[in-house]
């Protein structure tokens, strides 16, 4: 794997999708077409693939429709430094994933697990974790790679090559901003375990706007912060992760509520 | 005395195989199989820890089990194709309560261990390259040599215009040479059957429980079967039965096939307006899934299963 740090604002992205190939407008899956790694970009070594399952980079034993509570069309995410065996290099790792319907975006057939995985120097994020996020809301998504593209191109893709935005547009709430930050502060060195749920309508209004507004927060942070690579963010999945866990589950306030 | 045995699900992708093994609480519940109402098994779904201790946990008022009920949960919203990424382990308590023969009642109960993988990792389609991770591939063939049961869940489909028929005889045929497969008893069930009754509306279910209709199905799809030897090679050290199964089953009172024409992808009769399993327990009564695991873990016959003789016979 050749990710390392890069100058300035410019991030590389090394790609991997997971789940199955598909066909037309509706990105409909043909009865031939199975599961498999779909695309990997040439810098990631096909030996991490496994490592790169969503169940392992969640921690959980096993990855299922339960584990997630999802409105967003473009699927889940989750944000978090790769596990341990990625060291030293130890990247960031972004993950979008969803269970889609094999007949297409719009049928009501079996569904399946598309997963699309980013990987990215630590350096970027610790630098602008506010632009990676902008970044991931607007081009990560778990989207089936097409059949008709070939696979000698989908396994020898080039990295994402992106430049990060300083400021990027996006509704902050500063209410809430405030509370991460001083979260993020008072858990510096705790060395505790810490997670944070934020629901939709109350929170937050959306996943862009919890998105924009821990980016910032992120960005509050000076670069030394101790525990950088402990913090990891979750949108729309159940499960927490280690360290300091920020989530949010559009559900959480209404389940709250009807309690 | 408890036994413990490991079943594992073969065949290829939409098989069938999480639909069969998701129905099969359900199937036993309502006594929807071909053997003895006097049987009277039950299957109750159980922890890994209780199956490993192998003593019975106490949590009668506790209904969520876990991995198992997420998989009828799923299968109740359409079915999710299992990734290819491990395999899964579901655990169950058998446990017969009426008649049957003392050496068997000796033997029970029985904790199963059923493996569930998707199709692509052992039967992938013939001619694909299927990027399957080693470890994976590894687990589950260990799985396979290890189980003292393999369930083949094949769609009921023309087998010589499938796409994965190729793979599947060689599956079979490496079986066959292994010399480390501790298969005792090895199952062949035909998944999908209410499909071959959809024309025969209300008349479809007394077709379907008709033993003989179940053989004459059966030697007609094994007619273009080209793993038919491979599978009697097997039959030397283990007992190989033919079956048919039907997760949707056949609707209660009406006894057409469970297919729903009026909603969109496949799914099975619902009642409008009532949320989730519910939706769907008025109508729904899985048919025969029980077979290949009531097989598999007691090696007992029922009116569906058939044994390379009776599949052979001349008809009458």
């Amino acid at each position: 794997m050749t990710i390392g740090p890069r100058d300035g604002d410019e991030i590389v992205i090394e790609r991997l999708h997971y789940g199955k190939l598909a066909v037309g407008e509706e990105l409909r899956i043909p009865p031939s077409e199975g599961f498999g790694v779909t695309r990997r970009s040439r810098g990631l070594d096909p030996s991490f693939d496994s490592d790169f399952a969503p169940a392992r980079l969640l921690g959980l034993r096993r990855f299922d429709a339960g584990a997630v509570d999802d409105t967003n069309p473009h699927g889940c995410l989750a944000v978090r430094s790769a596990p341990a065996r990625f060291a030293p290099l130890a990247p960031l790792v972004l993950m979008r994933t969803r269970f889609r319907p094999e007949d297409g975006e719009r049928g009501q057939g079996r569904r399946y697990q598309q997963s699309a995985i980013w990987a990215a120097d630590f350096e970027s994020w610790r630098r602008n974790p506010r632009g990676v996020l902008a970044l991931a809301d607007a081009e990560l998504r778990a989207r089936p790679d097409l059949l008709s593209e070939e696979a000698s191109r989908r396994f020898q893709s080039e990295a994402l090559r992106r430049r990060l935005d300083r400021a990027p547009a996006g509704a902050v709430r500063p209410a809430t901003t405030a509370y991460v930050v001083d979260l993020l502060c008072s858990y510096a060195y705790r060395g505790e375990d810490c997670l944070v749920t934020f629901g939709e309508g109350c929170d937050f209004t959306s996943e862009a706007e919890f998105l924009a507004s821990v980016g910032y927060a992120l960005s509050l942070l000076p670069q030394d912060y101790p525990r950088w690579r402990d913090i990891s963010l979750l949108s729309g999945l159940r499960c927490a992760l280690p360290g300091i866990c920020l989530r949010y589950l559009p559900s959480y306030r209404a389940a709250q509520r009807a309690a | 005395m408890t036994e413990k045995l490991t079943i594992c699900l073969v065949g290829p992708k939409r098989g069938g195989k999480s639909s069969l093994l998701a129905s099969l609480t359900d199937c036993v519940s309502q006594s929807a199989f071909g053997y003895s109402p006097r049987l009277r098994p039950a299957l109750q779904p159980i922890s890994a820890a209780e199956f490993s201790e192998g003593r019975r946990m106490l949590e009668i008022l506790d209904s969520d089990a876990g991995d198992y009920e997420r998989l009828r949960r799923d299968f109740a919203e359409g079915g999710v194709a299992t990734d290819t990424l491990d395999t899964y382990d579901y655990f169950f308590r058998l446990t017969l309560n009426g008649a049957v023969a003392p050496e068997i009642a000796a033997r029970g109960p029985w904790l199963l261990q059923v493996v569930d993988a998707a199709g692509e990792i052992a039967v992938p389609p013939d001619g694909a390259k299927v990027a399957i991770l080693n470890d994976v591939k590894d687990k589950f063939g260990g799985q396979l040599l290890g189980a003292e049961a393999i369930i083949l869940v094949l769609p009921m489909v023309r087998l010589e215009d499938s796409g994965w028929v190729g793979n599947m005889a060689r599956l079979i045929d490496r079986l066959a040479q292994s010399r480390e497969r501790r298969a005792r008893r090895i199952v062949v069930a035909f998944s999908q059957y209410e499909r071959l009754f959809v024309r025969l509306g209300p008349s479809a279910f007394t077709y379907a429980c008709d033993p003989a209709v179940a053989l004459h199905v059966l030697r007609k799809a094994l007619r273009a079967a080209p793993w038919l030897e491979g599978l009697r090679a097997l039959e030397t050290t283990a007992a190989v039965r033919f079956t048919v199964t039907s997760a949707y089953g056949f609707t209660k009172r009406w006894q057409n096939p469970n297919i729903d024409p009026h909603q969109p992808g496949e799914r099975r009769f619902r009642r409008a307006g009532i949320e989730e399993a519910r939706g769907f327990n008025e109508f729904w009564r899985p048919f025969l899934t029980a077979e290949p695991f009531l097989f598999a873990a007691l090696g007992l016959d029922s009116a569906f299963t058939f044994s390379f003789q009776q599949i052979e016979a001349r008809p009458e």
